[in-house]
């Protein structure tokens, strides 16, 4: 990288290099067997380049490649996107534990088993369901430097394991599943079988779906799979420049409902997307991007942050060898008041929702969301009555959420980087196949 | 390189092996409203190892090319410690052949001034339009060199480049926000770039004309769709179903996908096939090193076939049909489509249009999901049918159902066969690989089509 940089150091003042190198190994199942056991290594190294205001890009996974990396960024440069910003210097970074040595002791063997056991529970439960998922654990070196002396690096260790269910009945099929991720290994898959086995339980028959509009409850896994998203995509600072979000211009005012608080924070330690700095160097903090309905925030990196006369919140992300763009690390919805058990009881009639599928097509940054039904159950007189299929729902973001109907206590990790409770929205749009 | 490619090759105890060695060179260019966005060149080389041992697969991805001997290897215990029963994998022929890619104008001669100053013309073109808000144009051309070779003997260096355009337009009135794009690709031909700007300004266009249509009222309706919408839908729909890697471990599965069942009317003929040639999934060989076929999946109606791999082929019993494929060297291949389309009927155009009082004409693509049965898509562009012709612009549609319902209420199909290229799939985190999708006009009796 030093190399990189002293060629580099001949054409420009500000130069960046980051590098990436990993190592996973992944066990596989299929159709209730172990299937498969993979190892994945891998180095590759983005240079950026700031050019009499412009940027030029470039990314090598060769190591002897240090000088033709610098040439093809020094190549694109006279054509790249105009910034107005300086690379950061060195400063004082948080102290963020990423890495768990237990990590180390994982071995292929000990996933298969723990896999095999979570197998075993739930066919024990459900015969007729054939189930797929694996467990991965690795760790991931990352580096960063640039030519104001920035010289920084720290590790992270990541495990997953994720589990999905297929039933299929004549034409009917049924898909569940769940997963879970943490920086350390975790022999316990408590959360994941019961949430698994709570979809089995609640889709064994089928109910026609309400019409009209309707309340709807979103899970913990349906609110990030179906709101959180686009809700993201208006906070980006990127979105927030290029004048397309809806709440450009809003900063402190009251968009939501009092009941919505939103957060983002790569300090928590050994949380998945955990980090002291950012992608380029900009130390990590917490960002408060929604208090109590009113916007507070929104997400930058420098590129963002100069265009919006901001400061970068720390939020660059995901550009080695392309522009890195600004995006929420570990997302916290604050929980509500309310436990799931009494937001199911106060539905009439309504429908909850797991998962949709297509929900992020359509015109998501107007805040539209429709999607079909993939898993969800109908709510009848205060409880479940059984599944819905061929629904469909439409509602927008900005209108539910500025009137939610209830936020619940038990608030759930999503995928290792999200914390979000269930959500009460009132008066969606329904409408089902006869 | 071949030396040290069958050197570490040689000697292990393992049922099969096989090592890709890839090179890949890539640039990508982006605008967003009137700045350049992003621009960056990437290269990156590496290789991975699989091997096969009792039914259990072990599989190695690395960007050091130092050892490939001792990767190799390291894959072979991986799969033995899967451990099974003994599985042969569908026999396949020795190939030592290398393949030239197909360059009808190969956008890696282009200078790099010239498309940046083209894609400054479509920009200009977009903004040439009054109301619109927002823009953004992405090009990408990707270099794609493998070498494959296996413990059978064979060898294989194929070489491919793919380009991409994607130009998309925001108009904006008040608070009401519309957007309207498309998507194109070639296989090795930056042609396909070249002389678009009526079609980019018609994107821009589209996007403010559909700020004054009316909203569908949501319901089942007779729906046409365009060739684009109707081959995503023999893609996304039909064509995930016929990926043996589903069906080939699941009996229910099998039930339902058993050959010889009936799907639709004899109108009804669904092929996939990389062995067309010049489309955006064709090849010679896929990532198994097995030669492209052209296969039947459904022929008048009835389900006649389906795509495997070298081992779902093995355990079903059918005839290969070289349909394995990798995104790259970081995964190993897996069941995928290449070329699917829906065959043209004898029907025109206007004769399926005729019959219709009222309907709903779906064209274009904007994104879509199923869930094996059920789909969801958006239409990019629609419009009403009255008394069998194409009357006002709507806003845009999705279409949603089951695929099994709908492939039985598809009641005609017409003679325009067109591809479209644009497509990228997804499945199993690899995404997106180059396909194309075709279709004829077809014409759903029954469909549940939302407002959006």
């Amino acid at each position: 990288m030093d190399r990189v940089l002293a060629f580099a150091a001949k054409a420009t003042r500000e130069a960046e290099v980051q590098a990436v190198e990993s190592r996973f190994t992944t066990v596989g199942f299929e159709t209730d067997r172990l299937k498969e056991v993979q190892t994945r290594e891998g180095w590759t190294m983005g240079v950026r380049l700031l050019v009499d205001g412009r940027v030029g890009l470039s990314s090598t996974n060769d190591p002897a490649e240090e000088e033709g990396v610098v040439r093809r960024a020094l190549e694109l440069a006279p054509f790249g996107p105009e910034v107005n910003f300086e690379l950061p210097s060195p400063q004082e970074y948080p102290e963020v534990p990423t890495y768990d040595p237990a990590i180390e002791g994982v071995t292929a063997k000990k996933m298969v088993e723990f896999f095999r056991s979570l197998l075993a529970d739930l066919k024990a439960a459900y015969r007729d369901v054939l189930f797929e998922g694996g467990v991965t654990a690795g760790t991931t070196l990352l580096s960063l430097k640039n030519s104001r002396g920035l010289d920084l690096s720290y590790r992270k260790s990541t495990y997953a394991f994720w589990v999905s269910g297929t039933r299929v009945q004549g034409m009917d099929m049924l898909f569940v599943g769940d997963r879970q991720r943490s920086t350390g290994p975790v022999w316990d898959y408590t959360r994941v079988k019961a949430s698994v086995l709570r979809q089995l339980d609640l889709a064994k028959n089928l109910v026609p779906a309400p019409a009209g509009r309707v309340p709807v409850l979103f899970t913990s896994r349906g609110f990030a799979g179906t709101l959180l998203g686009p809700l993201l995509a208006a906070l980006n600072g990127r979105t927030v420049v290029q004048g397309a979000s809806p709440l450009a211009g809003r900063l402190d005012e009251q968009a939501f409902d009092a009941s919505l608080t939103l957060l983002d924070d790569p300090t928590i330690p050994l949380k998945p997307p955990a980090r002291p700095w950012d992608e380029e160097g900009t130390p990590s903090r917490p960002l408060p991007l929604v208090e109590k309905g009113v916007v507070r925030n929104f997400l930058y990196d420098l590129h963002t942050a100069a265009r919006a006369g901001a400061r970068s919140t720390g939020s660059a992300s995901g550009g080695i060898g392309s522009m890195p763009g600004p995006s929420a690390s570990y997302l916290q919805v604050l929980p509500g008041q309310v436990p799931f058990d009494t937001m199911v009881a106060n539905v009439q009639d309504g429908l909850l929702v797991e998962e949709l599928i297509g929900a992020g097509q359509g015109n998501t940054l107007g805040g539209e969301i429709a999607g079909n039904v993939l898993l969800g159950y109908r709510i009848q007189n205060g409880s479940v009555t059984g599944r819905v299929k061929d629904t469909v729902i439409h509602c927008n973001l900005y209108h539910v959420l500025r009137d939610i109907g209830a936020i619940g206590q038990e608030a759930e990790e999503v995928g290792g980087f999200l914390s979000v409770p269930p959500i009460l929205c009132l008066d969606v749009s329904v409408a089902r196949k006869e | 390189m071949r030396d040290r490619i069958e050197e570490a090759l040689r000697g292990h105890n393992a049922d099969y092996i096989e090592l890709r060695i890839e090179e890949i060179e890539g640039t990508h260019l982006s605008f967003r409203n009137t700045e350049l966005e992003d621009i960056g060149r990437s290269r990156s080389l590496g290789g991975c190892a699989r091997a096969l041992v009792k039914g259990g697969w072990g599989f190695v991805s690395f960007t050091s090319l130092e050892g490939l001997r001792e990767k190799v290897a390291l894959a072979v215990s991986q799969a033995r410690m899967v451990g099974g029963k003994r599985l042969k994998l569908a026999a396949g022929p020795l190939i030592d052949e290398e393949v030239p890619p197909t360059l009808p104008k190969d956008p890696r001669t282009v200078p790099l001034a010239e498309k940046v100053a083209l894609l400054r013309e479509y920009t200009d073109a977009l903004w040439s339009v009054p109301h619109i808000q927002s823009t953004g144009l992405a090009y990408g051309d990707r270099y794609r060199r493998v070498i494959f070779a296996n413990g059978e003997g064979s060898y294989i260096v194929q070489a491919r480049v793919d380009v991409n355009f994607r130009p998309w337009a925001a108009a904006r009135d008040g608070g009401d926000v519309q957007q309207y794009g498309v998507s194109l690709g070639s296989l090795g031909d930056y042609g396909l770039v070249e002389g678009k700007h009526k079609e980019v300004r018609g994107v821009a266009e589209k996007a403010v004309e559909l700020l004054s249509a009316p909203r569908l009222h949501g319901g089942e309706y007779v729906v046409i769709c365009d060739p684009i919408l109707a081959g995503v839908f023999a893609h996304e729909a039909f064509g995930h179903l016929s990926e043996s890697d589903f069906v080939y471990e699941n009996e229910r599965v099998q039930e339902l996908m058993v050959l010889g069942r009936r799907f639709g009317g004899p109108h009804l003929n669904i092929v996939d096939g990389a062995a067309i040639p010049g489309l955006r999934g064709s090849y010679k060989y896929d990532d198994e090193g097995m030669p492209a076929t052209r296969t039947d999946l459904i022929r008048e109606g009835v389900l006649v076939g389906r795509l495997h791999s070298r081992e779902t082929a093995a355990k079903m019993q059918e005839p290969p049909t070289g349909n394995a494929r990798a995104i790259d060297f970081h995964f190993h291949p897996i069941v995928r489509m290449t070329n699917t389309f829906i065959e043209p009927g004898t029907a025109s155009v206007e004769d399926i249009f005729a019959e219709v009082k009222d309907g709903v004409y779906a064209k274009n693509w904007y994104g879509g999901m199923t869930s094996m049965e059920m789909f969801t898509f958006s239409a990019g562009e629609a419009y009403r049918i009255r008394n069998g012709r194409v009357a006002e612009l709507l806003r845009p549609v999705v279409l949603s159902g089951n695929v099994f319902t709908t492939l039985e209420n598809v009641d005609a199909v017409a003679n325009d066969l067109d591809f479209n290229q644009g497509g990228g799939c997804g499945k199993g985190g690899q995404a997106p690989l180059p396909v194309s999708n075709g279709s004829p006009h077809i014409r759903i009796r029954s469909c549940l089509v939302g407002g959006a």
